[in-house]
């Protein structure tokens, strides 16, 4: 399960940044190396409750619980709601 | 002996005589750490033009702290008609006739005038300025020096490399550090997000929660007094600030001039004689 989402996280990142890379890592930091422009931060928490079928809590966001791919997966796929 | 405060509304005060003084001072450190930056000082215009900050998305952010200067319509007839039978209520409000449409704010924060004056620009290397301005915000509740309409900013900006804003910034705080051992003030640097209008639906107050690229200097747990802001490309982009073909940051300190008057009465008592000396050699 979580694999497949930790693709579909590589697929979106990847179609939504403007660099022209074809590859990501899951340690690469999503905004702080420009990936992702803060303005995404909407679609891409909208994105992680669509394939994990869990609502984020927003109020709740810690500072970098949105780094990168594992950090998120950890955050908001292997935890229980 | 009087502090030298008067308040003439809510949310509006002068300061003369000692705490002028304090002000005057105060600013001689900040504006010393600047020199030591080799920034550049600018006096901007009170005024800001809504394109300009409509880019930053700040009326979707925060529409309920701007303060919109208003004209009145250029039409002769009116004119006349307010010029004569113009009326200030009881409340001290007044009825406005026609009135064209807003093209300008009252400045709520003193840095955003540098961007305007580099849009477009590319630079060779980090540029550094420093600029004091009368900022105004609109609020619920108003308290002398802590929390007023308008109150002065004293900033301090950064446009460069995220490693040349990151060493600018640690700079900066280490100097504020210093200086406030010295001046024995009870406060301490803080997480922060900015007064966002329905944050939960707005990505930049979600985005500061998660990346601390903002920081404030709180005095006794309750007055920010300073702060630390790490705007990453946000300005570069909305003014195409670049380096090489590359987008660059920008980060800011900035010094709320009157919460640091409040925070030295607050701690010295209102004997202007008991207030701490410091000067430029010595901050």
């Amino acid at each position: 399960m979580s694999n497949i989402i930790r693709k579909k996280l590589h697929v979106f990142i990847l179609e939504n940044c403007e660099s022209e890379i074809s590859s990501i890592s899951d340690n690469t930091p999503i905004f702080e190396s420009g990936l992702l422009k803060s303005i995404q931060i909407m679609d891409l928490i909208l994105f992680v409750e669509e394939i994990s079928g869990k609502e984020v809590d927003v109020e709740g966001l810690k500072p970098g619980s949105f780094k990168d791919i594992d950090t998120i997966i950890k955050n908001f796929v292997e935890t229980k709601n | 002996m009087k502090i030298g405060l008067s308040k003439h509304a809510q949310g509006l005060c002068a300061i003369y005589g000692p705490l002028l003084e304090l002000d005057k001072s105060l600013d001689a450190i900040f504006l010393s750490w600047a020199s030591q930056f080799k920034a550049i000082e600018y006096k901007f215009p009170q005024l800001l033009a809504v394109k300009h900050l409509d880019r930053l998305q700040y009326f979707t952010s925060f529409p309920h702290l701007a303060t919109f200067a208003v004209t009145l319509d250029r039409d002769e007839d009116e004119l006349k008609h307010f010029s004569s039978k113009h009326n200030v209520l009881e409340n001290g409000s007044l009825e406005l006739p026609k009135i064209q449409p807003s093209t300008h704010v009252i400045t709520p924060a003193a840095c955003y005038h540098a961007y305007v004056e580099f849009e477009g620009q590319q630079f060779d290397q980090q540029k550094i300025i420093t600029t004091r301005g009368i900022c105004c915000r609109c609020e619920d509740q108003y308290v002398s020096l802590e929390r007023q309409w308008t109150f002065s900013m004293r900033e301090i900006i950064c446009i460069g490399t995220p490693k040349e804003v990151h060493g600018f910034l640690n700079n900066a705080k280490e100097k504020v550090d210093g200086f406030i051992n010295k001046l024995g003030l009870n406060a301490k640097w803080e997480g922060a997000t900015d007064p966002f209008f329905n944050p939960k639906n707005n990505p930049k107050y979600i985005f500061q929660k998660l990346e601390p690229v903002k920081k404030e200097l709180v005095f006794d747990n309750r007055l920010a007094i300073a702060s630390t802001n790490d705007h990453i490309n946000y300005f570069g982009e909305a003014f195409n600030l670049t380096r090489d073909g590359e987008t660059l940051s920008s980060g800011c300190i900035a010094f709320g001039m009157e919460r640091w008057l409040s925070a030295i009465v607050n701690t010295y008592g209102e004997d202007p004689n008991s207030w701490p000396s410091f000067n430029i050699s010595n901050a």
